[in-house]
């Protein structure tokens, strides 16, 4: 999505800490945390099924991105 | 962004829900053809001729260049296209033709920036796999990755004005994001190395 130009515009901004902090921190790792358990549950078994897990985790960090 | 706000704006729910979803069917739609493209084009240089054995090899080695690319070594930019998708078109045209056309884009994977480097294991997997039905369930899963972080974005919206907040949290969490992506390479790293180990005679 168009928001590069955006976080130029933010990023002076004050960070909020604390709760608020660890409450964003846990909800962008909840996903991945979960697709690398579901991979690593599929890696014996399933090898090449465990490369969708790993798939989905690799486009949910894009979000780091514009 | 764009999409979320709406959410949590009242009476506006069902519009959030008719632009997200059009948003992910268009960007579904977009990486499927995208993954079975890049199959069918594996199957057409007749990648598969490698065998089992020369597909998870050369996964292992690609995972392994991407694994450490993203720990620092080497240091080399991904190879991208540094653009975005029209933030126009939001004032131009209704709220889920705007939402199909942005996720149909972002959905094409490689028409827009690239922050990580993994997307290039997708396209070597499905090349190499020669599989247009394979690569279909590789760019849909990273696909369902990227819709689902846009699914997910009203838990770190406070407000329907504060779109930059929702930017602020994601950016001071890069770090960690990065780091996911790192564990996420490196299980494709045991993945191929078992699927290797099992492939040899």
């Amino acid at each position: 999505m168009a928001i590069r130009d955006r976080r130029s515009e933010i990023s002076s901004a004050a960070l909020p800490a604390g709760p608020d902090r660890d409450r964003s921190r846990i909800m962008l790792t909840s996903v991945p945390a979960a697709g690398i358990v579901a991979g690593l549950a599929l890696a014996i078994p399933s090898p090449r099924w465990a490369l969708v897990a790993v798939a989905m985790v690799l486009g949910w960090t894009q979000l780091a991105g514009p | 962004v764009a999409l979320t706000p709406l959410v949590k704006v009242a009476g506006r729910r069902r519009e959030w829900l008719a632009n997200v979803s059009a948003y992910t069917v268009a960007g579904t739609v977009t990486s499927s053809l995208v993954g079975a493209a890049l199959g069918a084009g594996g199957a057409l240089v007749n990648a598969g001729r490698v065998g089992s054995l020369g597909v998870a090899a050369a996964t292992l080695a690609i995972s392994i260049v991407l694994f450490t690319r993203e720990l620092g070594w080497p240091p080399v930019p991904v190879p991208q296209l540094r653009r975005q998708t029209r933030a126009r078109w939001g004032s131009d045209l209704p709220g889920a033709v705007v939402a199909a056309l942005w996720g149909g884009d972002v959905g094409l994977t490689f028409s827009t920036y690239l922050t990580f480097s993994g997307a290039w294991l997708l396209v070597a997997v499905a090349v190499l796999t020669a599989s247009p039905a394979f690569g279909v369930a590789l760019f849909a899963a990273y696909w369902s990755g990227r819709a689902a972080s846009v699914w997910a974005s009203p838990l770190l919206l406070p407000g329907a004005g504060a779109g930059a907040v929702l930017v602020q949290r994601v950016n001071r969490n890069q770090a960690v994001l990065r780091r996911a992506h790192i564990a996420a390479l490196g299980l494709s790293v045991l993945a191929t190395a078992w699927l290797l180990a099992r492939a040899m005679p």
